[in-house]
């Protein structure tokens, strides 16, 4: 549920990416705000800058210009380190191609956020068992990420992005390797986990059936938000 | 921390063959280092075993000067019960006294020069192993007059055998050339060819007749119970005497021989080179085998880093594989090692192939293999830490990837 809170505020975010001689703007100056609790998604066809603007928001990236301030700190001044922390702390990730980690079975996938975050090992065993078992996923906690569905993969990754309750979820287009039920399946978890945690959603498609599904759509072109229900 | 140990493991065999190539790069560097170092240990121990027992002992008293200029003039009067009281010191297992000259010995066909050494047939055989390499006859008994015991070398190049008498031409204490008619009473064989060619033996009683040098000897031999405290003993021995017998020196067989000494430092200093060798090829192999693993998982590590992992945690990780690779290479190397130098310490390595080199520096053929406990450990913590700080950079590597860059990399 929204709070009207701000969490995330964007302003002029520009990133160009240099091969060679050649410069390619993926972002030309974009403005966003995110409150608290939105279930919103960034919406765009292919190259428009949708995974770059989630990557400059996660502080995975630096911009070349523009300012990102999350939770009051500006991220584009942050170091490595505190990038790093921050994420940690505050940000959950969920990829296009699930990117658990394969050696690591679905429980202990789901875990590890918490180990870096030195939960100790009972009480992260448990709420890694409690959030498999919201994903409908309790039985498959000692497989292996190989031995699992697409669907169910993604599902132990929405997982792993909540377990330390983070304020922000950035998924990057979560349902572009799934089927249609799947997909529903997910975005049907994302949901009630963004109503019952409180978490908010963020996340990009160019799935017009996911876009439905949002309360708030941002609509990405050529590296800009388009004016039309983009925002404040 | 316990999942980084699982990641680690666990990683290890995801790509079995690369494991197993390091695995066995690091197996079989280890191998051929300890098999080396056993071998090595085996000619040192066989080299100074040899010496001490033919000629040397474990420690020796000598007149003040003797070493360096090794005559007759420079003897020291000593009876039997010097030789006694110095076996009362803690630690002194015999002591035996010798007089030793350089003589012309003739046959009815040839002459030769050797070193004739007066020893005491009692106690010569507590104090060094050459009555034991007694091959025909007998070796001196007390008692023995004009009896004499030839290397096996000096009595074939003078065409002597058992009971044939040999002339014995020396300067004696006045200068004087004196002739003795001895009667080859045993003839010995040792490792040492060369050394049997000039050695001849007979007992002290006669020495003295031929030099002239009464109640006086060259320098008394002595055994310790314990190789490892030889030093300490000669320190006993150096005080026990410091007071009464300030006219003579104790030497360990280290000091009294610089060539020995040096041959061992050589073969020492081969064994670090080897060392050094070695662990640079296993070095080169575990670098280019951890930075594959770390471009084969740069998509994996980027995630790692998302999801908030540090560059620190990352770097562990890596190092962690490599370490655990490492102990598994250990472990076999290790073993194998252990298994062919129970072997080659027992049955020893025959080099009779080229025994007249071995023959010439005293070492026998049969080289058996020597590890002690402290070179063995050292051994497997010297190659643990060589693949350790060889997979630091792959790690560093791994740690300085850009994120977003990791993540999109295929």
């Amino acid at each position: 549920m929204q709070s009207g809170k701000k969490i995330l505020e964007v302003r002029n975010l520009r990133k160009v990416y240099r091969t060679g001689e050649v410069e390619t703007p993926a972002l030309r100056g974009v403005d966003l705000i995110l409150d608290e609790g939105e279930f919103a998604s960034v919406v765009g066809p292919s190259g428009c800058g949708k995974t770059t603007l989630l990557n400059l928001i996660g502080g995975l990236d630096a911009p070349n210009s523009g300012t990102i301030i999350f939770e009051g700190v500006r991220l584009d001044q942050c170091s490595e380190k505190e990038l790093s922390r921050i994420r940690l702390a505050h940000i959950g990730f969920v990829f296009q191609a699930y990117n658990l980690f394969p050696v690591l079975t679905a429980l202990e996938n789901v875990e590890y956020v918490m180990m870096l975050r030195a939960v100790p090992s009972a009480e992260r065993r448990r709420k890694a068992m409690e959030l498999l078992d919201s994903v409908d996923l309790a039985e498959m906690a000692h497989k292996r990420p190989t031995q699992l569905s697409g669907g169910q993969q993604q599902r132990v990754a929405v997982a792993r992005a909540i377990s330390t309750d983070p304020r922000l979820v950035l998924a990057d287009e979560p349902t572009a390797n799934l089927d249609s039920e799947s997909a529903g399946q997910l975005l049907d978890l994302m949901e009630k986990l963004n109503r019952e945690h409180g978490a908010t959603f963020l996340f990009s498609t160019h799935d017009q059936r996911v876009v439905a599904r949002a309360r708030r759509v941002i609509h990405l072109r050529d590296g800009r938000v388009l004016k039309k229900n983009n925002g404040k | 921390m316990r999942t980084f140990f699982a990641l680690a493991w666990r990683n290890l065999w995801r790509n079995l063959s690369r494991s197993l190539i390091m695995i066995a790069g690091i197996a079989v560097g280890l191998f051929g280092l300890i098999v080396y170092f056993g071998i090595s240990n085996g000619f040192i121990y066989e080299m100074v075993d040899a010496a001490i027992e033919l000629e040397l002992a474990h420690i020796q008293v000598n007149k003040q000067g003797y070493l360096k200029n090794p005559i007759p003039k420079n003897s020291f009067a000593a009876d039997s019960l010097f030789s006694e009281r110095l076996e009362q010191i803690a630690g002194v297992e015999a002591a035996s006294g010798r007089f030793k000259a350089a003589v012309l010995i003739s046959s009815a066909e040839k002459s030769s020069r050797v070193e004739l050494v007066g020893v005491d047939p009692a106690g010569e055989g507590l104090v060094t192993g050459i009555p034991s390499l007694t091959v025909e006859g007998e070796y001196l008994q007390p008692g023995d007059d004009r009896k004499i015991v030839l290397g096996g070398e000096l009595a074939k190049s003078l065409g002597v055998e058992i009971g044939d008498k040999v002339v014995v031409m020396a300067q004696d204490k006045n200068n004087e050339l004196q002739s003795f008619l001895l009667r080859v009473g045993g003839i010995f064989t040792s490792s040492a060819p060369s050394w049997d060619k000039t050695s001849a033996f007979v007992s002290l009683e006669t020495m003295h007749r031929i030099v002239n040098h009464s109640g006086e000897l060259t320098s008394i031999l002595i055994r310790v119970s314990n190789e490892d405290t030889v030093d300490l003993i000669a320190e006993s021995i150096r005080k026990s005497l410091a007071g009464e017998r300030p006219d003579l020196q104790v030497s360990t067989w280290l000091e009294i021989s610089p060539i020995l000494s040096q041959s061992i430092d050589m073969f020492n200093n081969f064994v670090w080179i080897f060392y050094l060798i070695i662990y640079l090829a296993m070095a080169f192999g575990v670098i280019n085998i951890m930075l594959m693993a770390v471009i084969d998982r740069t998509h994996e590590l980027g995630v790692m880093r998302a999801v908030g992992t540090t560059p620190g945690q990352v770097m562990l990780v890596v190092l962690l594989e490599a370490a655990m690779l490492g102990l598994v290479g250990v472990a076999v190397g290790g073993s194998a090692a252990w298994l062919l130098n129970s072997y080659l310490s027992t049955h020893g390595l025959d080099l009779s192939y080229w025994s007249s080199g071995m023959a010439f520096m005293g070492i026998p053929n049969v080289i058996h293999s020597e590890i002690r406990t402290g070179e063995w450990a050292l051994s497997f913590i010297s190659a643990e830490t060589a693949v350790i700080v060889a997979s630091i950079w792959p790690a560093w590597r791994a740690s300085r990837l850009k994120v977003v860059e990791a993540i999109q990399f295929e």
